[in-house]
């Protein structure tokens, strides 16, 4: 299944978001990028199935989220 | 030895918070947010953890509204020297600590703001309306303790934020001898930033305070360092809780108060309360008999107040009455408590006042045999 790695802005962030997530039920996993850490620093993201994209980006939004990046 | 200083620090402390110490040294001790590895990761479960915990107990929106700080002072300083600027005035009560009268106090000698402090009454609505008088059109920030650490007299910080945020003035609440005691929430009583310490009625250990706020961009970071985030720009976080906690933060401490948090919903906030607060009516029964102590805080009812009693034996220094007591293995403290305008209020600012604040794990034998120490006096 392809899946996308919602990069966020923090450990804290991230792990709200899937908390979040988890209650709307969108199945997902919390994992860093080595990519990102160097990019961001903080490199913490949410992995979640093409599938469940666009509504995890709409959840994540409306609930002030900010999203670094979107990458495999 | 019978400790009845748990208005400094609550000691003993429950086990669960022993146990999340022996935790922290064999499990726990990756740096938080700063690794990829799994031990890094787990510690940043379990700091995340402690910050739900807080959200839930003082009704804030979400986790990041949680700031880790040293102590109670840290997060009072934070808020007071991150947030007034040149020319805005502040509004803090007379029984204000320390942590909140010294960083406001010397603001105003730098010549950066000025403030008013507003006289308190035993009548809420006189409180109230005592602060309102004091607004000013640049009045940015109003200041009050939730519970005074030397008359142990809790505020109606509910009304008086709604007071506040009805002029667009911002409120911040130093709950340091009520956090974990008395129940707060924050957006029923319009806090915009509420300070706690992580070592007295909330059970953990020294050297973690907390500051929950969902203003924090509002604060400019007395500190700025490495946060795990943004590593690439030397501009700070602009979010929370990045933003105001730079530097590894105190794992050890947090997972003790994450435990302590754990003891007072497992037993109950309410419970722990109305323990505390038949010992403090008892040693008030008691003394009240005795026509040699003048005692200062009035009787502890429910909800209007601390398991705290103050007294004084008539012609003995309160420094010198807490030595004697000492000596018989009781553990209170004399002097001024830091808080200099609430002994100026009780009239105790020459000699200081002897202080017995009760502690979830005291009992009434203590109390009684307290009671009749002070009865040979």
């Amino acid at each position: 299944m392809k899946t996308k790695l919602i990069i966020l802005k923090s450990i804290t962030h991230a792990m709200r978001g899937q908390n979040l997530l988890n209650n709307n039920n969108i199945k997902n996993s919390m994992e860093r990028n080595v990519y990102a850490v160097a990019k961001y620093g903080c490199g913490y993201g949410l992995r979640v199935s093409m599938n469940d994209l666009n509504r995890a980006l709409s959840i994540l939004s409306q609930n002030g989220f900010k999203i670094t990046e979107i990458t495999d | 030895m019978i400790y009845f200083d748990n208005g400094a620090t609550s000691f003993p402390k429950p086990a669960m918070v022993k146990n999340a110490a022996d935790e922290y040294f064999y499990k726990y001790g990756g740096n938080p947010g700063r690794g990829g590895y799994s031990l890094s990761v787990k510690t940043a479960e379990k700091i995340f953890e402690v910050r739900t915990k807080l959200k839930n107990m003082f009704k804030t929106a979400n986790e990041e509204n949680i700031i880790f700080t040293y102590n109670c002072t840290d997060s009072c300083n934070m808020v007071i020297n991150g947030y007034l600027k040149k020319g805005d005035h502040a509004v803090i009560s007379d029984m204000e600590h320390n942590a909140v009268a010294r960083p406001v106090y010397r603001l105003a000698k730098e010549g950066i703001i000025t403030y008013d402090v507003a006289e308190t009454f035993e009548n809420e609505n006189l409180t109230v309306e005592s602060i309102k008088t004091k607004i000013r059109p640049n009045t940015k920030l109003v200041i009050t303790t939730h519970a005074s650490n030397v008359l142990g007299k809790v505020l109606p910080i509910e009304k008086i934020g709604k007071a506040c945020h009805d002029n667009d003035i911002l409120y911040m609440v130093d709950a340091a001898q009520s956090g974990g005691l008395l129940p707060i929430d924050m957006k029923k009583c319009c806090i915009d930033f509420l300070c706690l310490a992580g070592h007295k009625s909330l059970l953990g250990t020294t050297g973690v305070g907390v500051l929950i706020t969902d203003k924090g961009e509002l604060l400019k970071p007395a500190r700025v360092g490495g946060t795990g985030s943004m590593s690439f720009s030397l501009d700070y976080p602009d979010f929370t809780p990045d933003r105001l906690e730079c530097g590894t933060v105190n794992t050890l401490g947090i997972m003790c108060l994450g435990a302590g948090l754990d003891y007072i919903n497992k037993v109950g906030m309410n419970r722990i309360y109305e323990h505390e607060m038949k010992l403090a009516q008892n040693l008030y029964d008691i003394i009240s008999r005795n026509k040699n102590i003048i005692i200062y805080s009035e009787y502890p009812n429910l909800g209007e107040a601390m398991p705290m009693i103050t007294f004084n034996v008539k012609g003995i220094y309160s420094e010198e009455l807490c030595a004697k007591l000492g000596e018989k293995g009781f553990c209170l403290r004399g002097g001024l408590h830091c808080s200099p305008l609430a002994h100026k209020k009780a009239g105790t600012s020459d000699y200081g006042a002897v202080r017995a604040v009760f502690g979830c794990f005291n009992n009434n034998d203590e109390v009684l045999k307290l009671g009749k120490l002070l009865e040979k006096n």
